[in-house]
């Protein structure tokens, strides 16, 4: 498992078209949204490192991962379509552990260029600012935040296309994306904003910022949406049963990929 | 080959995958415009959804259709010594999968015009100009795809490019609107526009963007070692 992990981990670390394409799709991104390029990217009381990185925190989140899900999704299949997955079955790896090391393998190498842009800003905000704690705000939130959804969404990826075409889940799951996290509840029947978000805004609201405008409704229910009862009202606790809960979906995913792979074996 | 039996073969060559996935979107998103409110949606959003299927869906299918056309020829290098050259079979192969794209979108965008839901937006024109409300966007990402996986020659890097540029798209509408050239460049005037009048304008940029990344892609093509040297993937 180890090994699967770690050459898995190299082999994506050192493809150059992973990085050529985050470099691109990151350059237009803040090249659009050029809130990037302020330091409190428009959004909390100027002087608090901690609302500075949970809004940078918002903005990678909300669609660097849309390239990451698409990169890890042909990686499992790629062994079957380059014909050496017969091969690896007859090692004495198990199938298992080979699954096991590659997700986790892939998933280190891709998120890993979103953890260079997201440190990176915020050692550049540490550093004009003056502001050390921000690196400690800055580790806290993508480890709580962001990390949890990409535990998620890279077993969802790396295992969807064994279902179907790797074309029409990547399609899927860009919808997905947008239906599930980023769509304003009220609009249609969607999980976005419930405890199965992959985003952290229940990390956000109900852990590290609690403090909100008394104005502002609390981060939960949301009038006039439907599956309300998928949004309790956030709290530390809520925040924690969202973490569990993006663990134990990814563990799903992965053991229901595991029984898939076992089933074509034999 | 005869050119004919070239079309077939493609036509086989090209799977279910990528000649059913828009008419599927489009018969489900018409179910779930039929029952939507049923289960909840917002009054006035239901009938978008075939409008949004026609403008945002059915482009993302042709965009990421057109991404993964590369790569997936088992003995490229065989195929590259054709007096047939490569570009052209692509090219066929794209023709194929468009021509399954444009015919969902056509089918959807009658029964919009029968559904009368096209009304819901009196600023743009419905029945033949109106076809640039999928034609527009859906060529533009099919060039990008094609010209993303012919420069980058990777899948999975030409997919994630069609992606994040839709999704870029969806998410900074209101920074898009606000300036002139970018809203030109905008996929989803139709549905998402805030000025009417540029509507005919935002569709010809589009159109006419779309060349030139379709002629890189297809000078890239043309060369026998930048194909090759792209390895599998």
């Amino acid at each position: 498992m180890i090994a699967t992990m770690r050459y898995e981990f190299h082999m994506q670390l050192r493809s150059r078209a992973m990085w050529v394409v985050y470099a691109l799709v990151f350059t237009v991104y803040v090249a659009v949204d050029r809130s990037f390029f302020t330091l409190y990217l428009g959004r909390g009381v100027e002087g608090e490192p901690k609302t500075a990185m949970l809004a940078l925190g918002t903005m990678v989140g909300a669609l660097m991962p849309v390239a990451y899900g698409c990169m890890v999704a042909d990686r499992l299949v790629r062994d079957t379509r380059l014909g050496v997955a017969g091969v690896l079955d007859t090692t004495p790896t198990g199938q298992g552990s080979r699954l096991i090391g590659k997700y986790l393998g892939v998933c280190a190498a891709t998120a890993a260029p979103i953890a260079l842009v997201f440190f990176g800003r915020a050692i550049v905000f540490a550093v004009a600012e003056g502001e050390p704690t921000a690196l400690g705000w800055a580790s806290t939130t993508f480890l709580l935040t962001i990390t949890p959804g990409l535990i998620f969404i890279g077993a969802l990826t790396l295992t969807g296309p064994l279902l179907i075409s790797p074309m029409i889940f990547r399609v899927l799951f860009v919808v997905y994306w947008f239906w599930g996290n980023l769509i304003y509840p009220a609009m249609m029947p969607t999980i976005s904003g419930s405890i199965f978000d992959a985003t952290g805004g229940y990390m956000e609201f109900g852990l590290l910022s609690p403090e909100r405008d008394p104005n502002v409704i609390p981060y939960g229910p949301y009038p006039g949406a439907a599956l309300n009862f998928l949004r309790p009202v956030a709290s530390p606790t809520v925040a924690f049963l969202w973490l569990g809960t993006m663990l134990a979906l990814a563990v799903a995913v992965l053991a229901l990929a595991r029984l898939h792979l076992a089933r074509k074996a034999t | 080959m005869k050119p004919l039996a070239l079309w077939s073969h493609e036509l086989r060559r090209a799977g279910p995958a990528a000649l059913l996935a828009a008419p599927i979107l489009a018969t489900l998103t018409s179910l779930f415009a039929v029952f939507s409110t049923e289960l909840g949606t917002r009054d006035g959003v239901t009938e978008w959804f075939l409008l949004g299927a026609v403008e945002m869906g059915i482009p993302l299918v042709a965009g990421m259709a057109a991404a993964s056309l590369l790569g997936q020829d088992r003995a490229l290098e065989l195929q590259l010594t054709f007096p047939r050259r490569y570009r052209g079979t692509v090219l066929r192969r794209l023709t194929v999968a468009f021509g399954a794209v444009a015919g969902s979108s056509l089918i959807c965008s009658a029964v919009l015009l029968a559904a009368g839901w096209r009304n819901l937006s009196p600023d743009y024109p419905a029945s033949l100009t109106g076809q640039l409300t999928w034609l527009a966007p859906t060529l533009w990402l099919a060039a990008l795809g094609l010209f993303a996986a012919a420069v980058l020659r990777s899948t999975a890097g030409a997919t994630t490019v069609v992606a994040f540029v839709w999704g870029l798209q969806q998410l900074t509408t209101a920074i898009l609107q606000e300036n002139h050239v970018t809203r030109l460049l905008y996929l989803f005037d139709t549905t998402r526009g805030t000025v009417p009048e540029d509507w005919l304008w935002n569709r010809f940029t589009l159109l006419a963007t779309a060349l030139p990344l379709l002629a890189v892609a297809w000078y890239l093509l043309g060369d026998t070692e930048w194909v090759k040297g792209g390895g599998s993937e």
